[in-house]
């Protein structure tokens, strides 16, 4: 696919400076943002919502006390800045350069590297809090919640937790914790 | 237009206090208050919406300023160039002593080989920093693309054409029947419906061709949004078990919603229909506002700044009030609907 839009690109500006018609610039800069996908501002493959599914995930982070497997969200927004859908594709671009350096992809990953994962995000989450003036709390937990379509036209939300900081004082865990599904509808 | 345009790129600026806060600054002096008490209510928010846009998005209010002190996931020109200076306290300081007298001399239309490449980098730059933190943001590729658009244009006409023209020291006059303004205006619009194309085209081309049949499921999406937006901030007002969207497109009518996001899918796809004439240009235009607008109510998915670029670029109202009241009594004759000379070069 990135060939044949390759070659779009470099007919749409041979034709472009060629004929000096404006249309040109259309199939121009559409092959290359393609290309592009989302790694050169401003050019942007925009993704959003362009694979619908039957299942989809969400992240939120929680604070722990004393029992790691008891946790309460946090409104990371307020602390951070960073609402629940930065959250998110941090996770994924975290993952996505962690899963590069050891070679393999992220779909991959060990549960006790995706606990890794999340140890260094909710690390990065408490230093953005700083740099903003305020404190997360020392216990943190980031989790993932997976919803997923019903044959009858409803859902399933299934949560999981990824990490947690201080990773130490946690229970030591061989798999993600999953929780029992809430069912919506 | 110019003018408009100059006030989206202000809004669009990371100048921080006072400016990111001045409209609640002025309005306090005059009635206090009584904007807070508008923009903080939803409803009165969201009074002119639609097809206008929310009050608070329309008031005089700059980004706040970047607090970015590294660029871990560097994205486009941070790969080579370090742009944390961006967060800084003293290039904040100086920052509105730049945008200010650049956008100034942009709506005068004076300078701009100069003014236009500033503007530019400002631009790329802060939202490169802002999108080199891990996640992108998708709300100013459009404004930066355009800015890109009319950069090239008026440097080519400084280097090609004339360059007094291009420097606003001599009025514009027509090369091939377009003024360079002519084709400022031509490129941005092309790049605002690019942005819609290639929203459009990457749907079937990402999902292999499975778009249209699973479209439906983008009520699983509406159900991510709403907890999204509840787990950012806890606002009991997203704690919602069952959204009724979610239920209208998973359940009631999934038929129905594949046939009405495929129109939506069509209409970002064709969106370059809209340079061919004025009327398919408002068209298009207002029919893409009001895209935005179900996006916003269905998903809570918002594009204000591309919004405010289509009224701009496409609806184009001052022209309609010129066109409609104003057209006569100059003696001046534009048929309208008739191709342009743009569309046909």
């Amino acid at each position: 696919m990135d060939g044949l839009f390759g070659l779009i690109a470099v007919v749409s500006l041979i034709g472009w400076i060629a004929t000096r018609y404006s249309i040109w610039c259309l199939p121009f800069i559409v092959s290359l943002a393609i290309l592009a996908e989302d790694d050169f501002y401003p050019l942007s493959y925009f993704p959003m919502y362009s694979d619908p599914n039957e299942s989809e995930n969400y992240l939120y982070v929680a604070e722990w006390k004393d029992d790691p497997a008891t946790y309460e969200p946090i409104p990371i927004h307020q602390f951070t800045g960073l609402s629940a859908p930065k959250v998110k594709k941090m996770w994924k671009s975290y993952r996505r350069d962690f899963a590069d350096d050891l070679h393999k992809k992220d779909t991959q990953l060990t549960p006790a590297e995706t606990n890794e994962i999340a140890g260094i995000l909710l690390k990065e989450f408490s230093k953005v809090a700083n740099n903003k003036g305020s404190q997360l709390p020392d216990h943190l937990a980031l989790v993932e919640v997976w919803i997923e379509a019903t044959e009858k036209g409803g859902w399933t939300e299934t949560t999981t937790v990824l990490g947690y900081l201080p990773a130490e004082k946690a229970v030591p865990q061989d798999k993600p914790i999953a929780e029992p599904a809430a069912a919506g509808l | 237009m110019r003018i408009l345009f100059a006030y989206v790129v202000y809004q669009s600026m990371p100048l921080g206090d006072p400016f990111s806060s001045g409209a609640m600054i002025l309005s306090n002096k005059i009635a206090p208050g009584k904007l807070q008490e508008i923009v903080s209510d939803t409803k009165s928010d969201n009074l002119l919406r639609p097809p206008l846009l929310p009050i608070s998005q329309m008031i005089p209010n700059s980004e706040a300023a970047l607090t970015y002190q590294d660029q871990n996931k560097p994205n486009g020109i941070a790969n080579v160039v370090n742009l944390t200076f961006f967060s800084k306290e003293k290039f904040i300081e100086i920052l509105p002593w730049i945008v200010f007298p650049c956008l100034l001399l942009y709506a005068a239309g004076i300078g701009l080989p100069v003014v236009l490449p500033i503007l530019l980098f400002l631009s790329i730059g802060s939202r490169t920093l802002y999108n080199s933190q891990g996640y992108i943001h998708h709300g100013y590729q459009m404004l930066s693309l355009i800015l890109v658009a009319q950069t090239v244009v008026v440097l080519w006409h400084a280097i090609r054409g004339d360059w007094r023209e291009a420097f606003g020291l001599r009025k514009a006059e027509p090369r091939h029947g377009r003024t360079v303004w002519d084709w400022m205006i031509r490129y941005s619009q092309w790049m605002i419906v690019i942005c819609y194309v290639i929203a459009g085209v990457i749907k079937p081309i990402r999902s292999d061709g499975e778009w249209f049949k699973n479209s439906h499921y983008i009520g699983i999406q509406v159900v991510k949004t709403h907890r999204q937006n509840y787990y950012s901030d806890l606002d009991p007002k997203w704690d919602i078990p069952e959204p009724q969207v979610a239920k209208f497109m998973l359940k009631d009518h999934p038929n129905l919603v594949r046939i009405f996001l495929s129109c939506g899918v069509m209409l970002e796809i064709f969106a370059f229909l809209a340079l061919y004439n004025r009327f398919l240009s408002l068209a298009i235009g207002f029919s893409l506002v009001l895209f935005h607008y179900f996006n916003d109510l269905m998903m809570g998915l918002y594009f204000y700044g591309n919004e405010k670029l289509d009224w701009i670029f496409l609806i184009n109202i001052p022209f309609w009030i010129w066109w409609l009241f104003l057209r006569r009594r100059v003696k001046q004759e534009q048929e309208v609907g008739e191709i342009e000379p743009a569309a046909a070069v």
